[in-house]
C-alpha cells in the first residue's frame, strides 16, 4: 500500500523539482537583477528561451560532429560541457549586448516605462527566435537519452530531470555562499540597499552591475539548457515563462534569494501535482496562488526590501 | 487642449468650435460619418475604420487609468474579451440576437469584471498592480480555454451578426450593406459617445482628482482624497469602456477566439497603441490606436515578423519620445509657431 502510493506520487515530486530546478534558475536570475540593480526585466524570461534554443542547436551539432567516431561517455561529456558551460555563454554575450544597446537608456526610467520598453523587447525577441529557429516546436533529447532512466520501485524514471535538479541546487549552494560569504557578494546586497553610498566608497558599482547582470541572464541560459533535453521549446513559450518567472518574484518577495527557492518549490508543486490532479486547471493554480499571496502578503514570502 | 481647466462641457463646445483643434476635429468627425458613402471607400476602409474606432475606445480607457491614473494594467485583455465572450456566449446559449440587448451585456460583464479584478488589484500599485492584473486576466484567459465544452476552447465562439433594433439588415441587405450602413454607424456613435463621455468623465472634479492621486499619492491622502478607493473607481470605468470597445471588436469581426481577445498580449496591443499615441495626452491613443491597426495591417504584408516591428516601435517611443504621437504633433506645432512668431517679427 505505502509503496505503490510511493510509486504514484514519487515521479510526480520528481517533475516538481525539476521544474521547480528550471523556475529558481529563471526568477533568481529575474529577481538579483531587480532586487539588486532596480531594473525590471519582462524580457528575461526570453534568455531562457534563448538558451533553449542555443542547446537544440549545440546538441545536434555536437552529435553531428562526434556521433559515430565517439563511446557514449565521451559524447555525454561533451553535450554536458555545451550545456552547462557554453550555453550559459552565449546566453551571457547576448545578454551583454543587448544591456549595451537597449537596457542602459531605460534604467532611469520609472518601473511602468520599464515594463513596457522590455515588453517591446520580448516582442523583437520572439522574433528574432523565431526567424532564426522557425516557428516549429524544436527539440533534442540526445543527453537525456544518453543518461538513460533508473527504476526506482518498479517504474523507469528519466535520470535528465534529477541531474538537472542536482545541478541547480549545486547552483543554489554556490549562489548562498556568492552572497554571504563573498566581497562582491556583499557589495550587491550593499548595493540593492543604496548603491549611491556604495559609488561613494569607491567601488566601481558600474562593473558590479555588469557582474550581477551577466551572472542573472547566464542562470537563466543555464535553465533553458537545462530544461530542453526533457521537453520542447517553441517561441510562443516565452510568453509563459515571462509569467511564471514574475509569479516566482512576487510570490518570493523581490530580490529575496530564500523566497526565489521557496515560492519555485511551491510553483513547482502545486503545477506538478495539479497537472496530475486537475489537469483543466494546472496553470491557473499559479496565478490563484500569486493572488492569493500578494492579498495576504504583499511583499511576497520573503521580500521586506520593498514594500 | 488643455486639460487642467474644468469651464464645463457648454464652455468645452462654444471654445472648441473656435480653435484650429475644434475645426480639425469637427471636420474628422463629419469626414467619419459620411466615410461609408465616399466614393473611394470600399467595404475593406470602412471595415479598417471601424477597427480602428473600436480598438480606440479600448485605447483610450486604457489611458484612463495610465496617463490619468498613474496605474499601468497589463489586464485589460480581461475586460476587453470578458465583454466580446459575455456577448459570444449569450448567443451561443440563448435565442436573444438584439444588438441593443447584448451590448449592455457585454458592458456589465466587463464592469462586473472590472469591480472585482479592479478591488483585488488596486491594493497595490506600480508593478504590483501591473502584475495582479495580469495574473488575474490571464487567469480569465486559462479558464476559457480549459472549458472548453462550455466556452468552445481555442477555437473561440461565433459572433452572429445581431439585429438591430428589431431588424435583421444582414438579411434585408447583405453583409456590405450591414457592415457600411448600420454596424459602421454602431461603431462610430459608440465611439463618440464613449470619447465624450470619458472627456467628461476626465474633465470633471473626478478626474481632476485622479490627476492628483497621480502626481502624489501621498498629498492626495494628505488632503483627504480616499486614494485607493478613487484607484478602484478609475480601474472600473476604465474596463467599463474597455469592454464597449470589445463589445464592438466582437460585432465587427464575428468570430473571437481566447488568444485574439483575452491573452495578455491584446492588453499589451493596448498599451502600445497608447503608448504609441501618447500617454499625457486625452486623444493621443486614438491616433495610436490608428497607427497600429495600420502598421500591423501593412506589417503583415511585409513579413510574418511584424511583432518584431511592434516591439522596435514600442522601444523607440519608450526611450525617445515618451510623448507618443501626440508629443511629437505638439513638438512640430510649438516649431510652426516659434517659425510664424519669427516671420512676424522679421
Amino acid at each position: 500500500m505505502v509503496t505503490e502510493l510511493l510509486t504514484q506520487q514519487l515521479p510526480i515530486v520528481l517533475n516538481a523539482l525539476f521544474l521547480a530546478a528550471v523556475l529558481f534558475l529563471l526568477g533568481t536570475g529575474l529577481s538579483i537583477i531587480y532586487g539588486m540593480l532596480n531594473f525590471l526585466n519582462l524580457a528575461h524570461a526570453a534568455f531562457l528561451v534563448l538558451g533553449a534554443y542555443v542547446s537544440a542547436t549545440i546538441i545536434t551539432r555536437i552529435v553531428g560532429a562526434l556521433g559515430g567516431s565517439v563511446g557514449g561517455g565521451v559524447l555525454l561529456v561533451a553535450l554536458l560541457v555545451g550545456l552547462l558551460v557554453v550555453v550559459p555563454a552565449i546566453v551571457s554575450i547576448v545578454g551583454l549586448t543587448m544591456e549595451r544597446t537597449m537596457f542602459r537608456p531605460i534604467y532611469g526610467l520609472e518601473d511602468d516605462y520599464q515594463l513596457l520598453a522590455t515588453f517591446g523587447v520580448i516582442l523583437m525577441l520572439e522574433d528574432g527566435m523565431k526567424f532564426v529557429w522557425g516557428g516549429q516546436p524544436v527539440s533534442a533529447t540526445a543527453p537525456s537519452d544518453l543518461l538513460g532512466g533508473v527504476t526506482l520501485f518498479g517504474f523507469t524514471y528519466p535520470l535528465w530531470p534529477i541531474f538537472a535538479t542536482a545541478v541547480t541546487a549545486v547552483v543554489a549552494v554556490t549562489l548562498y555562499y556568492f552572497f554571504e560569504e563573498t566581497r562582491l557578494g556583499k557589495i550587491t546586497l550593499a548595493m540593492a540597499e543604496d548603491a549611491e553610498i556604495v559609488g561613494v566608497t569607491g567601488i566601481d558599482t558600474r562593473s558590479v552591475h555588469l557582474k550581477v547582470y551577466v551572472i542573472g541572464v547566464a542562470l537563466a541560459g543555464l535553465g533553458g539548457a537545462l530544461y530542453l533535453p526533457n521537453a520542447s521549446m517553441t517561441t510562443g513559450l516565452s510568453l509563459q515563462f515571462v509569467i511564471l518567472a514574475f509569479a516566482v518574484l512576487v510570490i518570493g518577495g523581490l530580490g529575496s534569494l530564500k523566497g526565489a527557492i521557496a515560492a519555485s518549490l511551491l510553483i513547482g508543486f502545486m503545477r506538478a501535482f495539479g497537472t496530475y490532479y486537475v489537469p483543466q486547471l494546472a496553470l491557473a493554480i499559479v496565478f490563484l496562488l500569486m493572488a492569493a499571496v500578494m492579498l495576504i502578503k504583499p511583499t511576497g514570502l520573503y521580500g521586506d526590501i520593498k514594500a | 487642449m488643455s486639460q487642467d481647466t474644468d469651464t464645463g462641457i457648454a464652455g468645452v463646445v462654444r471654445d472648441g468650435f473656435t480653435t484650429p483643434f475644434g475645426l480639425v476635429t469637427a471636420c474628422l468627425v463629419a469626414l467619419a460619418l459620411v466615410l461609408p458613402y465616399l466614393p473611394v471607400t470600399g467595404q475593406f476602409e470602412v471595415f479598417l475604420t471601424a477597427q480602428i474606432l473600436a480598438f480606440a475606445i479600448a485605447a483610450v480607457a486604457f489611458n484612463v487609468l495610465l496617463g490619468y491614473t498613474g496605474l499601468l494594467s497589463f489586464g485589460h485583455a480581461a475586460f476587453f474579451g470578458g465583454s466580446a465572450y459575455a456577448i459570444g456566449l449569450v448567443l451561443r446559449y440563448t435565442e436573444i440576437r438584439e444588438l441593443f440587448v447584448l451590448l449592455p451585456i457585454g458592458i456589465l460583464a466587463a464592469a462586473v469584471l472590472a469591480v472585482v479584478i479592479g478591488y483585488i488589484s488596486v491594493r497595490h500599485t506600480e508593478v504590483y498592480y501591473a502584475l495582479l492584473m495580469l495574473a488575474l486576466s490571464f487567469l480569465l484567459y486559462v479558464v476559457t480555454v480549459k472549458l472548453y465544452t462550455y466556452t468552445g476552447g481555442t477555437d473561440g465562439v461565433p459572433i452572429a451578426s445581431p439585429t438591430v433594433a428589431g431588424i435583421d439588415y444582414v438579411a434585408v441587405w447583405g453583409y456590405s450593406g450591414y457592415l457600411q450602413g448600420v454596424l459602421y454607424y454602431v461603431v462610430l456613435l459608440s465611439f463618440l459617445a464613449s470619447i465624450a463621455l470619458m472627456w467628461v468623465f476626465m474633465n470633471s472634479p473626478f478626474g481632476l482628482t485622479l490627476k492628483t492621486i497621480r502626481d502624489s499619492p501621498d498629498r492626495a491622502r494628505a488632503i483627504g482624497i480616499p486614494v485607493v478607493r478613487y484607484r478602484w473607481y478609475a480601474t472600473i470605468v476604465s474596463g467599463i469602456f474597455t469592454g464597449v470597445g470589445g463589445a464592438m471588436y466582437a460585432f465587427l469581426n464575428g468570430h473571437i477566439t481566447p488568444g485574439s481577445v483575452l491573452h495578455w498580449s491584446q492588453s499589451g496591443e493596448l498599451a502600445f497603441m497608447a503608448v504609441l499615441g501618447g500617454i499625457g495626452s486625452f486623444f493621443g491613443p486614438i491616433a495610436g490606436a490608428g497607427a497600429f491597426i495600420l502598421i500591423r495591417s501593412e506589417a503583415q504584408q511585409f513579413t510574418e515578423y511584424w511583432h518584431f516591428v511592434m516591439g522596435l516601435i514600442l522601444f523607440l517611443i519608450i526611450v525617445f519620445e515618451p510623448g507618443g504621437v501626440a508629443g511629437i504633433t505638439g513638438r512640430i506645432r510649438r516649431k510652426a509657431s516659434e517659425l510664424m512668431e519669427g516671420r512676424k517679427r522679421e
